[in-house]
């Protein structure tokens, strides 16, 4: 059964957080921290867990420390 | 303005008021009668036109308010259209400038009230009213309208909170549909930049009141929808500052309402005071009561956001931290854990059970090399108690042999032993080691005393062994009967020989010296004994056989040869 061995859910490779948006990486977080709350992830995996969620919290805190933005303007091209 | 509509129903009354003023004219009056009677020269169109103008404008002076329903509505630069009731039917036009002051919308159909002035065209001999401006008929129009789209909107589910979307919790742009000249952008960007100058806006500007701007705004709305993730817009913000009424009218177009409910992204809406409620507002995923307040829905403080992360991160840290502890903790109350927890624990427990079999196994060495030394020791002394005379005889070669390998097997024993200490253990205690170079010294002894028992060597020292004709041994003189037969075994042969009678023995019966290995000075053999002896030296393999079963060890087995 190569084929189903190939399909078979594997842990899906986590994004790196740095193209999170803030939305996507305290969604995560959230998730994370709800998991270890449930003691679902095993212990092993608890380590990996706080340090995706630290990495998580670092991308926030970027987005949080992004420069002022500049007033943009758009005009309404044609209607669609 | 306090004058009730005008009814076309009542032009009789006005024209009794324009022949009431005709007739107040002197001049008018003469030319009137003039025309009437037919003499005089003739009017011309224009003039007759300039007339009915006059008339009018002075006859009915402005602003009328005329009531009806508009028909033949055609917008060129100006707009023209017919006010019409069951009956009748009056021009209106509507000039452009005029036509940008009014703010309502009119189509054929309209029941409208339009204010203006009553005039004659006389290039098309058209008699119209020149209006101001446009209302929709009727005081509670506005608010009829209003409550009709609410009901419609409502029963359509537009306004249900199911289908409201949740706000982003920090948007990266937000699209900011307003006026670029208003209160409302300053204020949104404020409190934007104030709050969180990490979230972009994007300003799409638009007209917030009069004619056009309805659609503008639904346009802005589709535009926004359309191009958000290229923009990277996740919210909108649509709002205005207060006005009249009539000012936020706008914001009831039901076009806009359709633009928001298919939007993509959330919409949040303020428009006007917080007592002013819009279609689109509620419509909109939220609704807030002014752009201030929809700019704090849609930016989260920053200080707020970083206090929520620190206690996120500090909680992670915490289940992570308590999550490990119960895991050792539960180890902890594991068996198995002993090891993990304390590994030096458990290799001292093995080195103490290594320490304990080395022992036991020096014990079983020194066990068994002291029973072999046991063995020997008997045997030793069972070869002790063998007077050399019984051995003559025998297969004396073997005895010697026998003691060789009995030697040399105790000695390879004891290299084993040896070398199975050596292997198994380099720290064998001081203590074996010294029992086993007692028990090699024990043993080179014995190897000393088998050398001495040594039948070859006794009978090289001049003993000999006297055997009757049936091989049984001679150990007494008083045995022997004169002139009986007797054989004498030296060391390099066999020689009979005959007992004398004369023979007296210095032994009395019963006195038996002592016949040792270590005896040197054995009593004065029988002097036929020294005498050789002619005979046949026979030798006996069975007495041999006997010999060296004598030589295994069984405990409690008396020497055969001994006590004869």
């Amino acid at each position: 059964m190569p084929r189903a061995t190939a399909s078979a859910p594997g842990p899906e490779p986590l994004p790196d957080p740095s193209t999170l948006s803030f939305e996507a990486a305290s969604a995560e977080l959230e998730s994370i921290i709800a998991r270890v709350e449930e003691g679902e992830i095993p212990l092993e995996e608890c380590l990996a867990a706080r340090r995706r969620g630290e990495a998580l919290i670092g991308r926030c805190r970027a987005i949080l420390e992004q420069a002022e933005r500049e007033l943009e303007r758009v005009e309404p091209d044609g209607d669609a | 303005m306090t004058r009730p509509p005008f009814d076309p129903n009542r032009r009789r009354a006005l024209f009794d008021q324009v022949e009431h003023a005709a007739a107040a004219d002197p001049g008018g009056s003469a030319r009137r009668g003039a025309h009437a009677a037919g003499d005089g020269p003739p009017l011309t169109v224009s003039r007759l036109g300039d007339l009915i103008r006059r008339l009018l404008e002075d006859g009915v002076p402005g602003p009328l308010r005329v009531v009806g329903e508009i028909a033949n509505l055609t917008e060129r630069t100006h707009v023209y259209f017919s006010l019409r009731d069951e009956s009748a039917s009056i021009s209106c036009v509507l000039f452009a400038s005029d036509a940008r002051r009014t703010r309502f919308s009119a189509a054929n159909g309209h029941r409208v009230i339009v204010t203006g002035t009553l005039t004659h065209y006389g290039a098309q001999g058209r008699t119209q009213i020149q209006v101001r401006r446009v209302d929709p008929d009727g005081a509670g129009d506005l608010a009829a309208r209003f409550e009709a789209l609410c009901r419609e909107l409502r029963a359509l589910g537009w306004f249900d909170d199911a289908r409201k979307r949740p706000l982003p919790i920090l948007p990266q742009r937000v699209a900011v549909i307003t006026s670029p000249t208003g209160a409302a952008l300053h204020d949104v960007r404020a409190t934007a930049l104030a709050r969180c100058p990490a979230v972009g806006l994007v300003l799409v500007p638009v007209r917030v009141q009069g004619d056009g701007a309805a659609d503008e705004i639904a346009r802005a709305l589709r535009f926004v929808s359309r191009r958000a993730a290229a923009l990277g817009i996740d919210a909108v913000l649509l709002t205005r500052g207060g006005g009249s009424a009539e000012d936020l009218w706008t914001f009831n177009d039901r076009r806009i309402a359709e633009a928001i409910r298919a939007s993509g992204v959330p919409v949040v809406a303020a428009i006007g005071h917080e007592s002013d409620t819009t279609i689109a507002e509620l419509v909109a995923d939220r609704r807030a009561s002014t752009p201030t307040q929809a700019t704090m829905m849609l930016v989260p403080d920053r200080a707020e956001l970083e206090v929520q992360l620190g206690h996120m991160a500090s909680r992670l840290r915490a289940l992570v931290r308590a999550r490990v502890e119960s895991a050792r903790w539960r180890l902890a109350r594991n068996a198995a854990a002993e090891f993990l927890r304390a590994p030096g624990l458990r290799v001292a427990r093995l080195r103490a059970a290594v320490d304990r079999g080395e022992r036991d196994l020096a014990r079983a060495v020194a066990g068994r090399l002291s029973a072999a030394s046991i063995r020997l020791e008997r045997l030793a002394g069972r070869l002790t108690r063998i007077r050399p005379a019984v051995v003559v005889g025998v297969r004396h070669e073997r005895v010697g042999a026998l003691g060789q390998r009995l030697v040399s097997a105790c000695h390879r024993r004891l290299e084993r032993a040896r070398a199975a200490i050596r292997f198994a253990s380099p720290r064998l205690s001081d203590a074996v080691r010294r029992g086993l170079h007692q028990r090699r010294s024990r043993l080179v002894a014995q190897e000393a005393v088998l050398r001495l028992l040594d039948p070859q060597r006794i009978l090289r020292l001049g003993f000999v062994r006297v055997e009757r004709a049936d091989l049984t041994p001679v150990t007494r003189a008083s045995a022997l009967a004169t002139g009986e037969r007797v054989a004498l075994l030296f060391v390099d042969g066999r020689r009979c020989a005959t007992i004398d009678a004369s023979g007296g023995s210095s032994a009395g019966p019963g006195d038996d010296p002592p016949m040792g290995p270590s005896d040197d000075h054995p009593g004065d053999p029988p002097a036929a004994a020294r005498r050789p002896t002619r005979g046949t030296a026979r030798r006996r393999p069975a007495a041999s056989s006997g010999l060296f079963e004598d030589a295994t060890p069984r405990p409690d087995d008396p020497a055969p040869a001994a006590g004869t």
